[in-house]
């Protein structure tokens, strides 16, 4: 499906306010996930990832998530946008191979910049402990319908 | 612990080099398929029509490679408490080139802990930033 077509048939954002919660879900973590994901999409064969950690075993890259917004935005047919414009994201802890976490997306806020309207979404990782382990916030240039 | 050398103000980083490539795009935003990825990331003929001479690059795919930078460094620093933000400020195709760069900014004594600002920036082939942004990490 194309950027436009998704678009169009997407929850109207302007039916959105902040402070929605807009989708959350939970997954183990899956090890065979991790290794693909460190070995064949990032290249990144850091022994931490793969091998042990000062954690108590093989961590899951931060970087995992940053793309999880895609996931939990999709998956509530929310709007896409048309581009991603900007990503902040903490890090507290760490989260390993095998581990249960929680994400759950938000509206944060819409704005306008230079006559465009974009929306924060905001992004938070808990782990099997519930313990927030990472938090984003996702900004979307929307598209001017 | 982190070596002194890396938290002083000037320090630059190693740079971070990846070839981007059509598999490296298509990938990770296959990653995302049986929900919605937009089509520039993943069909070379809809990147076209857009305007875009290939495949486009997904905008925290680069932060990723930022944060793999970060990480060879300040390791457990960087998650246990670090702050990672960027701007997204030209495409990025497939084919391209990346140098991932940082430099310490500021580092600012918070009792037996220091907290680094670090400048970030990411250039492709031709030099020109395609994403810009810092880090705040505590060592």
């Amino acid at each position: 499906m194309d950027q436009e077509t998704y678009n169009k048939q997407a929850t109207d954002w302007r039916k959105l306010k902040p402070g929605d919660v807009v989708s959350t879900m939970s997954y183990c973590v899956a090890h065979a996930d991790v290794v693909s994901y460190v070995t064949e999409t990032m290249e990144d064969s850091d022994p931490w990832y793969l091998e042990d950690s000062p954690y108590g075993g093989p961590i899951v890259p931060p970087g995992y998530f940053y793309g999880e917004y895609i996931r939990l935005l999709a998956g509530a047919n929310c709007p896409m946008g048309a581009l991603n414009a900007k990503l902040v994201f903490r890090s507290r802890g760490p989260v390993l191979h095998g581990e249960q976490v929680t994400l759950k997306a938000s509206i944060a806020k819409f704005y306008e910049k230079r006559g465009r309207p974009y929306m924060d979404v905001d992004v938070v990782v808990t782990n099997s402990r519930d313990v927030e382990v990472s938090r984003g916030i996702v900004t979307l240039l929307l598209d001017v319908n | 612990m982190v070596d002194a050398k890396k938290t002083e103000v000037g320090y630059e980083l190693p740079p971070l080099i990846k070839k981007i490539s059509d598999n490296t795009v298509f990938s990770y935003s296959m990653r995302y398929g049986g929900t919605y990825v937009k089509l520039i990331h993943v069909d070379k003929n809809a990147a076209r029509k857009w305007g875009f001479p290939g495949l486009v690059l997904q905008g925290s795919q680069t932060l990723n490679y930022a944060y793999e930078m970060l990480f060879k460094v300040y390791r457990d620093r960087m998650i246990e408490d670090s702050d990672i933000e960027a701007t997204f400020i030209k495409p990025v195709i497939s084919g391209e080139m990346l140098t991932v760069r940082g430099k310490v900014k500021d580092s600012e004594k918070e009792d037996s802990k220091t907290r680094l600002t670090i400048e970030l920036w990411v250039e492709d082939t031709s030099g020109d930033k395609v994403m810009v942004g810092k880090t705040l990490v505590t060592v």
